[in-house]
C-alpha cells in the first residue's frame, strides 16, 4: 500500500469513525428524560422551530448579536470557510475538475474563514472575559480547524499538499467527536428544542416579530 | 424546568455533602433536551451582555458562559467519554466541595433564572434549565442556601411562604370583605372563601395578605365589576412556589399539587394565578409536567382575565383616573418564559391616559432582579440591589411616575430599586391601577 492510499484508507475510516461516534452520541442523549409534554400549548411548536432557523437567528432577533457584530461576521464567515473546505476536500478526493474561477472564489472564501478564525481565536486568548470561559479544547478545535483552513488553501495552489490536506482532515475528523466541533450536530437538536420551547409557550415567533417600542 | 428530573434523595448533611448523591441527581435531572444543551455550549462569550448581573458588575464569574460551564464541566466529567478520558483537555471537572461551593455562589448568588440569556444564546442554549439543573443537585445534597429553603419549608409546613395561619387568613379576609361591603353598599359576600362549583378558584401571594391586603380588595373589586363568580380556598391559596427556584421538585410538586387539589374539591373551573411571575410559571407551565398530567380545568393568569373582561365589556374604565405617566416592566417568568405579553399592555392602554414602554421591553425585558429565589436569600442582598441598577436605568429613561407590574416578587424588588437609585416612582400591581380605573355603576 502505498503512503497517498494508506492516507485515504484513513480518511476514509476517520470519517465513519466521526459519522458512527456523533451518530451514538445523538442517539445516546435521545433516550434520557421524557419526551412528552403535558402543559397545555399556548402557541405552537412547529412555528417555534421555524422561527428558530429562520428570523431568529437573524441579528434582528438577538441583542447578544446585535451588540457583538464584529464576533458574529467573523463566525459567520469563518464557518463559511469550513463549509467551502470541506466541499474542496470532497471535490478533490471524487476527482472532480474546477475551473479556474471557481478555484479562486474557494480559496478566498478559506482564508477569508481562516482569518477570522485566527481572529476569535486571538479574542480567546486576549480577553480576560473570555479566557476565564475557555478551556484547552476551545484552543485546541480552533486551530485544528484553523490548520485544515490553511492547508486547503495551500492545495489550492500546489496538488503536491495532499499528503499534508489529508492527514489535517484526519485529525479534524477524529477531534469532532471529542471536543466542541461536536456542536456541528448538537447546534440543531439544541436550537429545535429553542424553537419547541418557545413557540409552545406563544412567546416566539408572535412577539417578537413585534416592533419594539421606544421610550418618548 | 421539564421532563423526568427528580432529585434523587441523599444522605449527608451541609457540613457534610452526599457529593455521590448529588452526581445521582445530576445524571437524572439531565433529559435529553439537556444534555443536548451541555453539548452544544461553543463558549462564544456572546451571552454576558444580556446578565444584568455582567452588566451591572462586569464580573466575567456573572457571564451566563461561565455559568453553564460550572455544570457543563461536571456533566462531561461524569457523563461524557471524551471527559472520562481526557478531563483536563474538555475542561471537565470533579465533583467536590470546591465545586459545590462555586455552584452555591455563582448559580444561587450570581443568577435571578430570568432566561434572558437563554433567548439571546446563538446556539439556543436553555441556560436557566442548566442552572436549575445545578440547582436541583445542590438541592439534593441539602446545600441550598438556608434563606431560601427555609421559605420552601415554611410554605411546605404551613401551606403558604409566609407562615400565615388559617384564622389570621380567615380573618383578614373578612375584614376586607366588610370594608367592601361598606364601600359598595352591598350585602353580599365579596371575598368569598371555600365556595364551591363557581368558575374561579383565585390564588394569590401570601405578602398580599400579610402586608398589602388593598391587593386583594383591588383585585375582589374587579371580580364585583365583572360579575364573576369566584372564591378563595380557605387552606390553599398561595400561588407562589419557591421550589422552583430551590430546585427542589417535590417540594415544587406538593406545592402546585395543593392549588390544584383545592380546586378540585371545591369544583372550579379555573385556576386563576394571581400578580405573580414565577407562580405564572410554575403553576401553569412547569406543574403539568411535575405530575405528567394535563390538567383538566383551565389555568389563567388574572391579567388576562381582566384584559377579556374589558374586551367583553364586563367592566368598564375611565384612564383620566389615572393621569400620571406609567411605565411597565415585564416579569420574566410571566412573559418571557410565560408567554402573557400584549395583555398587561392592552390593560394599561385603556386605564391610564400616559402609558410608555420602557427600552427593551416585552420578552427583552430586563429582569429587575428580585427573581431566582434572590428576594429571600439575603446573603446576597447586595447584589441583587447592585444588579438592579440596569432595571432602575429603564425606568428612569421613560420619565414615568409609575412603575405598574404583574408580580408581587418584582413590587418588592422595585420597591427597593425605588429607594436605592432614587427613582422616585409608586410601584403597582395591574389589579391596582385598574381598580383605580374601575366605572361602578
Amino acid at each position: 500500500m502505498t503512503a497517498a492510499s494508506a492516507l485515504h484508507l484513513g480518511l476514509a475510516v476517520a470519517a465513519i469513525y466521526a459519522a458512527v461516534a456523533l451518530t451514538f452520541m445523538v442517539l445516546r442523549i435521545s433516550t434520557l428524560g421524557r419526551k412528552s409534554l403535558f402543559s397545555r400549548p399556548a402557541g405552537s411548536e412547529s412555528q417555534g422551530i421555524r422561527y428558530a432557523f429562520t428570523q431568529g437567528m437573524m441579528p434582528s432577533a438577538k441583542e447578544s448579536v446585535r451588540m457583538h457584530q464584529p464576533t458574529f461576521i467573523a463566525g459567520l464567515l469563518y464557518h463559511t470557510g469550513v463549509f467551502a473546505a470541506a466541499f474542496n476536500l470532497l471535490l478533490a478526493l471524487l476527482h472532480v475538475p474546477i475551473p479556474p474561477a471557481m478555484v479562486l472564489i474557494i480559496r478566498v472564501v478559506m482564508l477569508v474563514g481562516f482569518i477570522s478564525g485566527i481572529a476569535l481565536l486571538i479574542k480567546r486568548l486576549a480577553m480576560p472575559k473570555m479566557r476565564i470561559i475557555s478551556t484547552p479544547d476551545d484552543v485546541i478545535a480552533n486551530i485544528i480547524v484553523d490548520l485544515f483552513l490553511a492547508t486547503s488553501i495551500a492545495f489550492t495552489m500546489s496538488k503536491t499538499l495532499e499528503p499534508w490536506l489529508l492527514g489535517i482532515s484526519i485529525l479534524l475528523l477524529l477531534y469532532i467527536p471529542i471536543g466542541k466541533i461536536r456542536h456541528c450536530v448538537f447546534f440543531f437538536v439544541t436550537r429545535l428544542n429553542f424553537g419547541r420551547l418557545f413557540g409552545r409557550r406563544g412567546v416566539l415567533p408572535h412577539a417578537a416579530e413585534r416592533k419594539q417600542v421606544n421610550v418618548r | 424546568m421539564t421532563g423526568h428530573n427528580d432529585a434523587v434523595p441523599t444522605g449527608g448533611t451541609p457540613d457534610q455533602p452526599d457529593l455521590a448523591g448529588g452526581l445521582r441527581t445530576l445524571r437524572t435531572v439531565i433529559d435529553s433536551r439537556l444534555a443536548a444543551s451541555l453539548n452544544s455550549c461553543v463558549h462564544c462569550g456572546l451571552c454576558a451582555e444580556s446578565c444584568h448581573y455582567y452588566l451591572a458588575t462586569g464580573d466575567p464569574k456573572a457571564q451566563p458562559a461561565f455559568k453553564v460551564g460550572l455544570v457543563q464541566s461536571v456533566f462531561k466529567r461524569y457523563q461524557t467519554i471524551s471527559g472520562r478520558l481526557f478531563p483536563a483537555l474538555t475542561g471537565a471537572r470533579d465533583f467536590d466541595r470546591g465545586t459545590t461551593d462555586e455552584w452555591i455562589d455563582s448559580l444561587f448568588g450570581l443568577c435571578s433564572m430570568c432566561s434572558r440569556c437563554t433567548l439571546n444564546c446563538t446556539v439556543g442554549l436553555d441556560i436557566t434549565r442548566i442552572v436549575r439543573a445545578g440547582r436541583t443537585t445542590l438541592a439534593a445534597m441539602k446545600l441550598v442556601p438556608s434563606e431560601l429553603q427555609t421559605t420552601v419549608d415554611t410554605g411546605v409546613q404551613s401551606g403558604n411562604n409566609m407562615g400565615i395561619s388559617k384564622q389570621e387568613w380567615l380573618d383578614t379576609a373578612e375584614w376586607l370583605n366588610e370594608e367592601l361591603q361598606q364601600e359598595l353598599a352591598s350585602d353580599s359576600i365579596l371575598l368569598p372563601i371555600d365556595r364551591s362549583e363557581v368558575n374561579v378558584l383565585y390564588a394569590v401571594n401570601p405578602r398580599e395578605v400579610k402586608f398589602f391586603p388593598m391587593s386583594l380588595m383591588a383585585a375582589a373589586r374587579i371580580f364585583y365589576a365583572a360579575g364573576e363568580s369566584w372564591t378563595f380556598s380557605a387552606d390553599y391559596y398561595d400561588v407562589t412556589n419557591y421550589g422552583l427556584f430551590s430546585g427542589d421538585n417535590k417540594a415544587a410538586a406538593l406545592m402546585s399539587g395543593r392549588l390544584q387539589d383545592a380546586l378540585r374539591k371545591l369544583k372550579c373551573r379555573t385556576l386563576l394565578l394571581g400578580e405573580c411571575g414565577h407562580g405564572y410559571a410554575a403553576n401553569r407551565w412547569e406543574a403539568p409536567e411535575w405530575f405528567a398530567a394535563t390538567p383538566e380545568f383551565q389555568i389563567t393568569s388574572i391579567v388576562s382575565l381582566i384584559a377579556d373582561y374589558i374586551k367583553q365589556g364586563r367592566i368598564k374604565l375611565n384612564p383620566s383616573r389615572n393621569t400620571k405617566r406609567v411605565t411597565l416592566h415585564d416579569p420574566c417568568n410571566l412573559v418571557r418564559m410565560g408567554g402573557v405579553i400584549e395583555d398587561q399592555r392592552f390593560i394599561l392602554n385603556r386605564a391610564v391616559t400616559d402609558f410608555v414602554e420602557m427600552y427593551p421591553n416585552r420578552e427583552h425585558n430586563f429582569c429587575c432582579g428580585g427573581g431566582g429565589g434572590q428576594l429571600s436569600m439575603t446573603r446576597f442582598a447586595r447584589r441583587r440591589i447592585e444588579a438592579g441598577k440596569i432595571k432602575a436605568e429603564q425606568i428612569r429613561k421613560t420619565g414615568a411616575k409609575v412603575v405598574a407590574t404583574p408580580c408581587h416578587n418584582c413590587v418588592d424588588q422595585l420597591s427597593e430599586l425605588n429607594k436605592e437609585y432614587k427613582l422616585g416612582v409608586e410601584i403597582k400591581t395591574i389589579a391596582e391601577i385598574v381598580s383605580d380605573a374601575l366605572i361602578l355603576t
